[in-house]
Formats: structure tokens, C-alpha cells, sequence
């Protein structure tokens, strides 16, 4: 059996972090050793939440009794939110451990969005030491914010783009890269698209994705979760295996917010009810938009060429 | 919501399948959202002779609840499950919370309490003796729709040690004169060399038993993963516990225990010769997991007894 060792977050009610990662792989055939940063009743887009994070050396003890005592042996590894500086240093000092047997690590650097940081500035520092201890990190999935952080490069237009991209090829030493989400500026659309940008030895390619206009949370983690199944299948076909995840995340979404629409109607006893939009700090819509991530269990599966056009950056930039 | 909905609260552990993650992932495969409250975060279970990290605490615990409450109604829930409590304190805050959702529940939907009364097994208690009285106090409510102990667990319930059906039969009746609880189902019961699961309807008197096929070997996480089948089993038979019921989940639990077992004897290159595999620590729940969507409901049907 394959196995994967996943730390993210934990939430007992909705799907964000682990709770929107695992099921995912476990269908997959994963077997997933499960680390919950943080143990919350709910995700904090509902704008109240109970629950605490994960003491850095409680950590550090799991990880230690799972390398000496248990020897486990992953063949990848997962990381996605985590709280705080110190339990993200506690992790890089296991890392080389973990990796031990040739897993492949996916650093997903979670920290913000849209300009905005929820984790503590300090956390920016250990996420570049991880980058620059050797050869650590295999494949790497900020947005555009994400990038700029840990980069430090304000990205304005293509070209910055690149340099940035670059930098995390060249300083860092990771081969695989992938920004989520830029927007579209970047790009010169004057759609509401965003663009998910790849980049390996195959080249830097572009894939345009149109956005449903609702604040959904867990995709980057359900994003993360699926790329490294598909990588695994595909023989680390980066722009294959985004392509195919992109087509699963949209099926996904899509299927949430038809769901979600009806759910809320249901409740309305009331076919007029308005456009949902879900808000974030809004309980009252976050509730009909958590991820049908049990519903779409039969997506997880996809192996097809995908459904997303995919462009050379180069050709982009003429 | 928009689908069947579950919470679970048992233990988590990082590695292994035991508690939540031998009992979270079936009930998804088989279409359920499964809200998971855990009530420890171990590395691994016990059975490895060592583990790190902590049990939550009822504080926590009390917190994590009422957080949820605000954002969730949990009469929404169709089942309610409760499994491993690391101490009476633990368990009695978990009662506590339950309770104000069943007594505000007046009319409308009410979720089934699920209730594993997690003590020992084997003969050997592994909670502190002070949890019995809590789980007595809980039969007592009114508000609990089926209980899951093992053998030893309805012995330690009743006082009565099970050696004949006669001591089956009274032990049960004495339990439901007691108590109120509206279905009993014992995972397994030993009498004369044969294991039979029991399963007992309050309002219809209904008891009866069939036979399970016995792996020779023990299987961390095994009562878990019952109370986790016989859950989905018993929502999609109307709430009623009849022998359709438990031959599907005996009959599912059995096929991934000898997938498991099977598995282990190829993983430690395990031959005829060698002494038999005693211990299963790691129940294969995602490499069996095609068993979990299979329909076994008249696979022993021929083998019921009405006791």
C-alpha cells in the first residue's frame, strides 16, 4: 500500500485542511497518517469558531514516535495549514527523517490570500529556512500572494511572475511549481477568470479557469490533496496532473454550489429565493457551501485529458 | 442539510486504524458527512506497546461543542455516536452536552444516540471502572436508540457472566427492565466454543442470534469498525435492528478481517509453517474498502436462531 503523512488542519463539522484532503486520497488507495495542526469545531469563515492549535512539542513527540518506534515509510507528504511559526519549524527539523525513503514532499505554504495574511508575518522566515534546506521540497502550491511573500517580489505582470517562479526554480532548488491562482490583471483579461500557472522541466504553461463568484474554502486543500495523487499516476506529469486536478476541483465546485442552492431553497421553502453568494463571516451562507467533498467521491477518480486549455507562457509574453 | 449526516465522537490517532479512523472513512465511503469529534490525539494506539500525545480534555471538549452549537443545530443530525471516553469525566461532559440537544428537541427530528460503551474486552477492563456508572446513567436518559458492547461489556453492564443462552436471555431482560433503551446489539458472544452476535428489539421483545465465523487472531480497532457498519446498517433499515441488519454487517466486518489478515500474513511473508498470526494492528480499511458498498443482508439469514 501507498502511504502519505498529511498535516493540516482539523475541523470537526465542514470540509477544509485534512478534513477536505484525506477522504479524497483514502479512495485513491492512500493510506493517510493524519497530523491535525489545529482541532477547531468549524472553519473560521463562519466568523465564530471554538478549538486549539497543536502545542509544538506534542508535535514534535508524534513525529518522533512515528519515525523511531513505528518506522513508517511515506511515500508522500502533505503539509497545509499550520498556525504558527514554531510548529512549522518543528516540522522542517523532521522533514529530513520523513523523507528518509525517497518520499516526495508537497508544500503547500499556506498563509493568505488576496493581500491579506491569517497566520503571523513570522511564519513567512520558516517557510523560506524550509525552502532552503537541500533538495526538501518536491513540489510547491502558493497563490499569487503566497509567492510574493515568500519570494518577496511584487508581482505586477507577467514578467515578475516569471522571476518569481524562477527564483523558487533556481534559489530554491524546487522542481515543481504551481500558483494556484493569479489573477487575471497579470494576464490582461477582462473576464473574472484566474489563472493557474505550472512550471517544471516541461516548460511553464498557463491554464485559464473560470470562477464561480462565491467565497468556497478547502479548494486550495482539496487542490493540494488530488496533485499529488495524479502526480503519483502520471509519472510527475505536472501540467497532465494540474490539468486533470483543475477538471476535479470544478466538477467539485459545481457540484457544491447546485447543492448548495437547493439546500438553501429547501430551507426557504421558497423557489425565489436570491442568488446565493456565500460571504465569508457569514454563517448563515457558509453553512450551504462546504465542499460536497463525500458527494463527489466518484470524481476523485479521473484520468482524462482535462478539460482546461493550456498555453506556453512563452507564447504569452510575445 | 442536503444528505445523511453523522456525529462521531472517539478517539484519533495519527497512524493506524482505531476509533475515528477506523469508523470516519467506511461511513463516507458509504455516503455519509461524517462530523468527527475526537477525544484524543494519540500517534498511534496503544496496541504498539508505546505511544505519544494527549486525551482532550472535558473542557476542551465542552468548548469544542458549544463552538460548534453556534454554527450548527445538531438536531439536524441523523446519528449521534459515542465510542472510546478516555475517563468518567470525559464521558460525563460529552452526556452532559447530549442531553440539552435531546431535551430541546421536542417533535421534529430527533437523531439516533448511538451508544458503544466502551469498557474492555477479553476480560480485561482498559477505562477506569469509574465510567460504568456514567454509561448506566446514560441507558437511563431515554435518549439512547441502540447500544454496541462486546461480550465482556454487557457482562461488566449486567453482573451476569453469558455462559448459556439462558444467562443471554436473562441478562438481556433484566438490562431492558432496568434501562431504557430501545435496541441492544452485542457484537459477540461465546457460548459453547461458537461466537454469535445477539441483537434485541425493546418494544418487540424480538432476540436473536447469529453465528459470526471466527478468525483466529485479534484485530485492534475491531469493535470500532462494528458499531461503524452496524450505524450506517441500522439508518438504512429504518432504525430497526432485524436479522437482515446484522447479517450485512457481519458479514462485511468478517470480509474485511480476513482481507486484513491476509494482508498481514503476505506483509510479515507469513507461511504455513509459521506460528498463526495472533494480532492485527492495522484493520485495512481502504484496501477492502469494495466490501463497505456490498449487500450481504441475506447472506446468513439460514443461520438466524430466535431465541
Amino acid at each position: 500500500m501507498k502511504s502519505l503523512l498529511s498535516v493540516q488542519s482539523h475541523v470537526v463539522h465542514g470540509y477544509v485542511g485534512g478534513r477536505a484532503a484525506i477522504f479524497p486520497l483514502q479512495t485513491q488507495g492512500w493510506e493517510v497518517d493524519n497530523i491535525n495542526t489545529v482541532n477547531f469545531s468549524n472553519h473560521t469563515g463562519y466568523g465564530s469558531f471554538a478549538g486549539s492549535s497543536l502545542a509544538p512539542e506534542e508535535l514534535d513527540s508524534i513525529l518522533t514516535q512515528l519515525e523511531t518506534k513505528l518506522n513508517v515509510q511515506y511515500k508522500a507528504l502533505v503539509s497545509g495549514y499550520i498556525p504558527n511559526a514554531d510548529l512549522i519549524r518543528t516540522l522542517s527539523q523532521h522533514l529530513p527523517r520523513l523523507k528518509r525513503d525517497g518520499g516526495y514532499y508537497l508544500l503547500d505554504p499556506v498563509m493568505g490570500d488576496n493581500n491579506y495574511m491569517y497566520v503571523d508575518k513570522s511564519c513567512i522566515k520558516e517557510y523560506q529556512n524550509i525552502l532552503l534546506l537541500d533538495d526538501l521540497v518536491d513540489i510547491i502550491t502558493p497563490n499569487q500572494f503566497e509567492l510574493e511573500l515568500l519570494t518577496g517580489l511584487r508581482i505586477t505582470c507577467k514578467l515578475t511572475l516569471i522571476q518569481a517562479i524562477n527564483k523558487l526554480h533556481q534559489e530554491y532548488n524546487i522542481p515543481y511549481i504551481v500558483i494556484t491562482s493569479v489573477s487575471g490583471e497579470i494576464f490582461d483579461s477582462q473576464t473574472n477568470d484566474i489563472f493557474c500557472v505550472v512550471s517544471s522541466s516541461q516548460g511553464c504553461k498557463v491554464f485559464k479557469v473560470p470562477m464561480i463568484k462565491s467565497y468556497f474554502t478547502g479548494v486550495g486543500d482539496l487542490f493540494s490533496a488530488l496533485l499529488v495523487d495524479r502526480l503519483e499516476k502520471n509519472d510527475m506529469d505536472l501540467s497532465t496532473s494540474v490539468n486533470q486536478v483543475l477538471t476535479i476541483v470544478s466538477w467539485t465546485l459545481k457540484l457544491t454550489h447546485k447543492s448548495a442552492l437547493l439546500a438553501q431553497r429547501a430551507a426557504a421553502k421558497n423557489e425565489n429565493a436570491g442568488e446565493l453568494v456565500g460571504k465569508i463571516n457569514d454563517a448563515d451562507t457558509m453553512k450551504y457551501l462546504e465542499l460536497r467533498i463525500i458527494q463527489a467521491r466518484d470524481y476523485y477518480s479521473y484520468d482524462g485529458p482535462g478539460e482546461f486549455v493550456e498555453t506556453d507562457m512563452d507564447r504569452l509574453l510575445d | 442539510m442536503d444528505n445523511k449526516s453523522l456525529l462521531s465522537i472517539s478517539s484519533h490517532v495519527v497512524h493506524g486504524y482505531v476509533g475515528n479512523r477506523v469508523m470516519v472513512f467506511p461511513l463516507q465511503y458509504a455516503g455519509w458527512d461524517v462530523d468527527a469529534l475526537n477525544t484524543t490525539n494519540y500517534s498511534n494506539h496503544p496496541g504498539y506497546g508505546s505511544f505519544t500525545g494527549s486525551p482532550t480534555t472535558p473542557d476542551s471538549l465542552v468548548e469544542i461543542i458549544e463552538g460548534l452549537k453556534k454554527i450548527h443545530d445538531f438536531r439536524t443530525y441523523d446519528i449521534i455516536l459515542t465510542g472510546y471516553a478516555t475517563t468518567a469525566d470525559v464521558l460525563q461532559a460529552i452526556k452532559d452536552e447530549l442531553i440539552k440537544v435531546f431535551q430541546k428537541v421536542g417533535t421534529g427530528k430527533r437523531p439516533r444516540w448511538i451508544v458503544d460503551p466502551i469498557l474492555g474486552d477479553n476480560g480485561r477492563l482498559y477505562v477506569s471502572e469509574k465510567v460504568i456508572p456514567v454509561y448506566k446513567d446514560i441507558f437511563s436518559t431515554g435518549y439512547v436508540s441502540l447500544i454496541t458492547p462486546n461480550q465482556f461489556e454487557f457482562e461488566t453492564l449486567t453482573g451476569v457472566k453469558l455462559e448459556s443462552w439462558q444467562d443471554v436471555k436473562e441478562a438481556i431482560n433484566e438490562f431492558d427492565q432496568t434501562y431504557k433503551i430501545e435496541n441492544i446489539v452485542i457484537s459477540s458472544v461465546s457460548i459453547d466454543g461458537q461466537l454469535y452476535c445477539v441483537g434485541y428489539t425493546s418494544s418487540t421483545k424480538k432476540l436473536f442470534s447469529i453465528p459470526i465465523r471466527e478468525i483466529p487472531c485479534n484485530f485492534n480497532g475491531c469493535g470500532d469498525l462494528f458499531t461503524a457498519l452496524l450505524s450506517n446498517a441500522f439508518y438504512n433499515n429504518n432504525f430497526a435492528i432485524t436479522p437482515e441488519l446484522i447479517s450485512d454487517v457481519v458479514t462485511k466486518l468478517h470480509k474485511i478481517l480476513e482481507f486484513s489478515y491476509e494482508d498481514e500474513c503476505k506483509k510479515q511473508n507469513h507461511t504455513s509453517t509459521d506460528e498463526p498470526i495472533k494480532l492485527v494492528r492495522d484493520i485495512r480499511v481502504i484496501g477492502a474498502k469494495e466490501f463497505l458498498v456490498r449487500d450481504y443482508t441475506h447472506e446468513l439469514l439460514h443461520e438466524v436462531v430466535y431465541l
